[in-house]
């Protein structure tokens, strides 16, 4: 049984051929470090998303890997130049089988 | 009198809590040869050149869980020149690498933002692997006076 959560995607839905595109991406999770503790002193074992990966018709464009240092609710802005309309793929995967996916369409004329 | 006995504490309270704010926060953190040995990691044996590299983090954090960065490497991001990654490294957090992230030509820009955490006051380094076979350098010093800590 993998875990999923809630992300979201803000980007433009249309562009010129050429143009850069900002694109920010959000997933909500608490990114627990493994560091802390319980009030009866056990640790809290780590749980956390640990790579971010978007593609462009089905090109990868940007992956990052997360780590106990990323804050929790891992946001991220990133670019990509707009060449062609088409499907953008964003995927987090994490512990304890987590996997979100999101997808997000843009024309370009 | 009653008064007197209150402020005493009071001022005993606000004498102890800088102690009791640092405490939790000491051990295992990691030190600055983790950083160093982090990033020798990464780079092998390859060429560092400082700078390069407009990072933004604010000098003063008041609260650590939660540190809004912006990273932008001047390249011109074509095929035969560009990015290829970012990598974030702390000296002072339980765990030296923070954030990685891996770039194309097909993002036309050097540029991104996330939202990290940070341990304590300290140095926070930025590593951009170009494709001509090099690594930009730079880092920022940052004070926190909320530290992300063991605690939440």
């Amino acid at each position: 049984m993998s875990k999923t959560s809630r992300t979201l995607i803000t980007m433009p839905k249309t562009a010129r051929k050429g143009a850069l595109i900002e694109i920010s991406v959000i997933a909500q999770h608490d990114m627990e470090t493994g560091f802390r503790r319980t009030e009866t002193g056990e640790l809290i074992p780590r749980d956390i998303i640990r790579t971010f990966t978007c593609t462009y018709n089905n090109i990868e464009v940007f992956r990052a890997d997360l780590h106990p240092g990323q804050a929790a609710n891992p946001q991220m802005t990133f670019t990509v130049v707009a060449s062609e309309s088409g499907e953008f793929q964003f995927k987090w995967v994490g512990d304890n089988n987590y996997i979100s996916t999101n997808q997000s369409f843009l024309i370009v004329n | 009198m009653i008064h007197q006995t209150i402020q005493y504490k009071r001022r005993a309270l606000l004498q102890a809590l800088p102690g009791l704010l640092i405490l939790p926060c000491t051990p295992t953190f990691a030190s600055k040869n983790d950083a160093a040995d982090a990033m020798q990691k990464i780079i092998g044996g390859t060429l560092v050149k400082d700078g390069g590299i407009y990072f933004e983090l604010s000098p003063l954090i008041e609260n650590g869980n939660s540190v809004p960065i912006k990273i932008e490497v001047d390249s011109p991001m074509t095929s035969q020149n560009h990015v290829k990654a970012i990598h974030v490294i702390s000296e002072d957090n339980p765990l030296p690498n923070i954030f990685s992230a891996y770039l194309s030509p097909q993002s036309g820009k050097a540029k991104i933002a996330t939202r990290i955490r940070l341990a304590n006051t300290q140095r926070v380094w930025v590593l951009a692997e170009m494709s001509q076979g090099y690594y930009a350098r730079t880092f920022a010093d940052t004070n926190v006076t909320l530290a992300a800590c063991f605690e939440g």
